[in-house]
């Protein structure tokens, strides 16, 4: 009785302090039949229902075991050894049974259970357990003939419990690859529908294989035989696009319509624009959603290019037009592409149309330096410019076989465009005396046609980094264009400050240019050893070009069929260059290096068809290169860069050609001008902490021209009408440089983002006016700072700012000067309210102080918005904008070119509000590869 | 009848006595391949909203970039004491497409006795030092076996953090709970491992049965020190910005 109560005090005692876990087992491991201990047999406890592991042990030395804190449950015991059969045994745990012994369990050999059936010659006393997902309990049947050998092979895993019973583990498992990595079946006591939307779908894929995958016979055991299958891909197909109607004060509207519809792999979308608030086309982002664009992305040197190959006003990369003016666009287009014979030819097509009409007027200050003093011109252009362009374009991909792939592309382009502009000009001393004033009219009609047609071949030769490219490209230009020429120039005398004499210009002028270059490159790349390469390459170009330009002066009212010949010339500029390179490469852990050169064999031939006069010359120019690059890790590197090359003469600037279109400033081409050799240095560092938000980026350019191609300009001092050419320069070289330094962190625990900046860069130019060298020297520094924070869906805001100063002399004037402060500012938020309301808002300060020949200008651009959203996913969004509040938008710009320093204001859109309404709309399906 | 039976007892005790000849290894070095399927990693991440610009990035990849990227490690292991050592390949890549899953981030030394762990981990230019317990993942054995570096294993399926599925084989002559990276807890050493969903196996490629001297199992040092859940939190604070990429580099760093 005293037993007893103390014994249950115990127990209870012993549940209550270790209630889960106080069960317990025990036992031992040996080979009866050898009569050995089995050490190191591996004994493991699993749940009964889900075989999931509980516990493990190896027995000790003497074959003796214990695994103590179980739970209580129903388990089985599964022990191995290499080599012998696994022994299998139920068992419960429970409050009844709190301990369980299994006293001495008898492991038999594999080959002697087996030898033990056959000579037994009992059939069907072996069950086989199926593959890990799914119990299929099949009867082996065992023949008379039977070897152990073979048996062991067929059945690798066999297991018999404590009543002698045989089961063998699983069949021999194939190795199955799906699309080339080896496929594991999900295990569904595991992997529960929660867990993994798309197992189901692989579980199943599976199943419907495993009918070819099974395998039936003995296998020999030499190999596992691998099945691999190919995935077909779902078949997706559906349709999404956008709308937005936007309508507004003043006569602005913008509408604008996405549709794109695909079908497995073939995507076809049409879009169209219609606006005059500045938007000319499809943004960025829609063009790529669209397939439009035409993005060349090549993964180069550890790093990323992104070519984006169209470059004109009508099919701009923001869609927007530059600001000068106001615009009215009408575009659209249609695209097609697909994939087919297993992904390996592609077809890529579009069909562009467009017009776009902009009027507008510009202001323009200039000061002009001269050995004996300054000029100043002020003009006012009105401008009404119109273009009509239709584009088509089609680019085909096949790859031919695993080694080589071949690209072919061809374009055509129709353009007309209209051009109007009327100009008054004023011109006078620094004493403010007038020289002249000019009153101008110029029309233009004009088509142009462009043609290419290019051809890309690559090819990979077995020895890895060998390989080898073919180039081969024609472009073909052609525009013809007619107009007008009105103008009635006044000079002035400056000491009467009256009218001494007037010049009327009245003139109808054609030009006729072609140009078509045909191109052509071969490279090959040899690797030497793991850590070098060379590279090769052969080209040739063919680059031939006319130029036929006729003035006409009126021989009576209306018929204009009088030559011109100072204005006349019709000029053919041909060149012929053949290049050879070599370029050796390093590459080897976080360093990259190569250094080469390309040499070409330049031939101009300048023929002048009115007198026959022929100029042939050739020319050797060089193209010298070298790069480092090395990447601490992925978020730091250093990189520098170094390439020399030719820029050769352009026809307008060798023809030997009077442009009279502005009679104040008469352009004359000179025939012997030379190429011109530039050298181009650029180095940057980054580094880019992710963690702390820590960036710091250096970059440094400097660029310098020898025998640099420069004005060469006569002033006439009664007139004041400018003729300039072109010349060489001698001995100088002007030069440009640029140094930009950032450094931005995150505040810890606000995620908030803030940086400083300085930057300065300057230039050093030349050119010849009345015979002398003039010197201009321009150097601006600049710094300022930027905060940001950015909260998903909640408000973001970015506010940057900072002062500039710019230096800007003229060498024959020192004593008269440009310097002047600037100030930009910049500043945005959007905030998301509840209810699906947002609002938004941004402003663009800029300042310039005075200089001596301009005004001061400052500008402050607001906009704002606010808007609402609806439906799922916020498709459809309804917004109020107000565009430059303030209404002062002004397109303005500072610059220097040769002996001149310009400043220039161009009228461009200005105050007006908008309703805008814009529907995403989008339909996904997707149908499963029926097999 | 009697000289088969007697025959048979021979063949019998033959067969025995070799299989008492098993011998167990208790410590060496393992040298592992990761192999990883970039393609399907970067495909996955493609969703009918970005593919119009993903899938001509994911074009350019594939022609710079192979689609299975291998990795060697070492495991060096003595009684319940193993290291785990990523090896740096010699070429970094073309790596402009982060795949934290496809890297290695990690050096682990775990002590499968007192269940601790310490894990050496670099998450882009940061270094952590992970003090934590050994990583708990729910296995279930299995009977299917495949012999992996001259080993024979058994496999186990498991669960990790919850949501992972893993498949191992392991080895019951190599009496060590543990394996690559921070897998452990199965009867032996885990030789094959891999991570379905996520595209990642572990192969060993070599066992090396030698006695290791105990300083060369040694927990690695540098890092902030942190424990699972702090380092949680600061990847979340990183990446709760980084929209619908944020999942993709947490699962990678976190892993």
């Amino acid at each position: 009785m005293k037993f007893t109560i103390i014994a249950v005090i115990l127990c209870m005692w012993g549940l209550s302090s270790q209630a889960q876990n106080s069960y317990s087992i025990k036992g031992s491991v040996a080979d009866s039949a050898a009569n050995s201990k089995l050490a190191n047999s591996t004994i493991t406890v699993l749940n009964a229902r889900d075989s999931i592991l509980k516990a493990f042990t190896w027995a000790e030395a003497n074959g003796n075991f214990a695994i103590n804190n179980l739970p209580k449950g129903k388990f089985f015991l599964l022990i191995t050894y290499p080599g012998y059969a696994d022994y299998v045994d139920n068992f419960s745990l429970d409050s009844a049974h709190t301990a369980h012994d299994f006293g001495k369990i008898d492991m038999i050999l594999r080959s002697r259970l087996l030898a033990d059936v056959i000579v037994k010659a009992k059939a069907a006393a072996i069950k086989i357990k199926g593959d890990t997902t799914e119990y299929n309990a099949k009867s082996y049947v065992i023949q008379p003939n039977d070897k152990v050998e073979d048996l062991l092979k067929q059945l690798p895993g066999i297991q018999v419990d404590k009543d002698g019973k045989i089961t063998a583990q699983g069949e021999t498992v194939t190795k199955v690859l799906v699309d080339g990595e080896e496929f594991f079946g999900d295990d569904p006591t595991l992997v529960t529908k929660n867990i993994r939307a798309d197992m189901v779908d692989k579980v199943q894929l599976y199943d419907k294989k495993s009918d070819q995958a099974t395998f039936t016979g003995i296998d020999d055991g030499k190999t596992t035989k691998t099945i691999n299958i190919k995935l077909k891909a779902d078949k997706k197909n559906g349709e999404f696009g956008k709308v937005d109607a936007n309508e507004g004060t003043d006569g602005y509207y913008e509408g604008q319509l996405q549709y794109n519809k695909f079908k497995e792999k073939q995507k076809f979308a049409l879009y169209g624009t219609l606006a005059n608030d500045g938007r000319t086309g499809l943004g960025f982002q829609d063009s790529n959603n669209l397939g439009v664009s035409n993005n060349d992305i090549q993964f180069v040197d550890g790093g990323i290019t992104i070519n984006n190959t169209s470059n004109d006003a009508l099919d701009s990369f923001s869609g927007y037009y530059d600001g000068k003016g106001i615009p009215v666009a009408r575009t659209g287009g249609v695209h097609y592409d697909n994939k087919f014979d297993n992904d390996n030819q592609s077809i890529n097509t579009n069909y562009k149309i467009g017009s776009i009409d902009v009027s507008g007027a510009t202001n323009t200050i200039s000061q002009q330096t001269l050995p004996t003093g300054i000029v100043n011109t002020k003009s006012t252009e009105n401008f009404n410019d119109y273009a009509f362009r239709q584009k088509l374009d089609a680019t085909y991909k096949i790859k031919l076989d695993t080694t080589s792939d071949l690209k072919i592309s061809v374009d055509g382009t129709f353009k007309n465009f209209h051009v109007n502009n009327n100009y008054f000009t004023t011109t006078a001393d620094s004493a403010n005396n007038k020289i002249n004033t000019d009153k101008r009219d110029i029309t233009n009609n004009g088509n142009q046609q462009i043609f290419d047609a290019s051809a890309f071949y690559t090819k990979k030769f077995k020895k890895p980094r060998r390989t080898l490219s073919w180039s081969l490209s024609e472009s073909y230009n052609k525009s013809t264009t007619e107009g007008y020429l009105n103008s009635e120039v006044d000079y002035f005398n400056p000491s009467t400050k009256a009218v001494d004499s007037t010049n009327i210009t009245n003139q109808y002028k054609t030009t006729n240019t072609m140009s078509s270059v045909l191109n052509s490159n071969i490279t090959y790349s040899e690797p030497l050893t793991t850590k070098t390469s060379l590279l090769f390459n052969y080209g040739f170009a063919v680059n031939n070009s006319t130029s036929n330009r006729q003035s006409f002066n009126e021989s009576a009212p209306g018929k204009y069929n009088t030559i011109d010949s100072a204005n006349t010339n019709d000029y053919k500029f041909n060149q012929l260059t053949n290049q050879v390179g070599a370029i050796y490469n390093y590459q080897f852990k976080k360093a990259t290096f190569n250094f080469g050169t390309k040499v070409s064999d330049v031939a101009f031939k300048q023929i002048d068809e009115f007198t026959g006069d022929v100029l042939n010359r050739t020319f050797l120019n060089w193209a010298p290169q070298a790069m480092f690059l090395y990447k601490f890790s992925q978020f730091q590197a250093f990189r520098f860069n170094y390439n020399g090359n030719n820029t050769q003469p352009s026809i307008d600037q060798i023809q030997p050609v009077t442009i009279n279109n502005d009679p104040l400033n008469i352009t004359i081409g000179n025939p012997t001008l030379k190429p011109s050799f530039t050298n181009n240095i650029n180095m940057f560092y980054n580094s880019y902490q992710v963690l702390g938000g820590q960036q710091i980026y250096i970059r440094g350019t400097f660029s310098n021209t020898y025998s640099a191609i420069v004005n060469n300009t006569s002033y006439n001092e009664t007139t004041g009408v400018n003729t300039t050419s072109y010349s060489n320069l001698g001995n100088e070289t002007p030069y440009n440089y640029s140094v930009y330094a950032s450094y931005g962190r995150k505040i810890s625990k606000t995620d908030l983002q803030i940086g400083l900046n300085a930057n300065t860069s300057g230039s050093i130019s030349y050119s010849y006016i009345n015979s002398q060298l003039d010197m201009g020297r321009s150097h601006t520094y600049s710094g300022g700072l930027y905060l940001y924070k950015y909260v998903q869906k909640k408000y973001d805001f970015y506010f940057s700012g900072g002062p500039s100063y710019t230096f800007s002399t003229m060498s024959l004037q020192p004593l008269t000067n440009n310097n002047a402060a600037g100030f930009n500012g910049y500043g945005q938020f959007n905030l998301y309210l509840p209810l699906k309301f947002g609002v938004g808002s941004n402003v663009d300060y800029t300042y310039n102080a005075a200089t001596q020949a301009f005004s001061a200008e400052h500008l402050t651009k607001l906009n704002a918005y606010i808007f609402k959203t609806f439906l799922k996913e916020d498709k459809l969004k309804i917004s109020l904008s107000a565009n430059d509040l303030l209404n002062q938008n002004l397109n303005f710009t500072r610059g220097i070119s040769g002996n001149t320093t310009t400043q220039t204001n161009t009228t461009g859109i200005r105050r007006f509000f908008m309703l805008s309404v814009t529907w995403d709309f989008t339909k996904f399906g997707t149908v499963k590869s029926a097999n | 009848m009697k000289r088969a039976l007697l025959t048979l007892i021979f063949l019998i005790s033959a067969f025995s006595l070799l299989a008492q000849n098993v011998h167990f290894t208790t410590s060496g070095i393992i040298e592992y391949n990761k192999t990883s399927n970039t393609y399907a990693m970067i495909e996955r991440q493609i969703n009918p909203e970005n593919e119009g610009f993903y899938r001509t990035f994911f074009d350019a990849y594939k022609k710079a970039n192979p689609q299975f990227r291998t990795l060697k490690s070492t495991l060096t292991f003595s009684g319940d004491k193993t290291l785990f050592t990523p090896i740096e390949p010699d070429n970094g890549g073309n790596n402009f497409i982060t795949l934290p899953l496809a890297d290695q981030n990690n050096t682990i030394y775990n002590d499968l006795g007192t269940r601790t762990t310490t894990n050496q981990k670099t998450v882009f230019d940061a270094t952590f030092l992970v003090k934590d317990t050994t990583r708990k993942i729910k296995w279930k054995i299995t009977g299917e076996t495949r012999d992996v570096a001259g080993y024979p294993c058994r496999r186990a399926n498991g669960i990790m953090m919850d949501s992972i599925y893993v498949v191992a084989f392991y080895t019951d002559k190599i009496h060590t709970s543990g394996g690559p990276e921070s897998f452990n807890g199965l009867p032996g050493m885990i030789l094959e491992v891999a991570i379905p969903h996520e595209n990642i196996i572990w192969v060993a490629t070599k066992v090396t049965d030698v006695p290791v001297a105990d300083n060369t199992i040694k927990a690695p040092k540098k890092g902030k020190q942190v424990t699972n859940a702090q380092l949680i939190t600061t990847l979340h604070d990183l990446t709760k910005n980084w929209g619908d990429q944020a999942q993709f580099f947490l699962k990678g760093f976190v892993f």
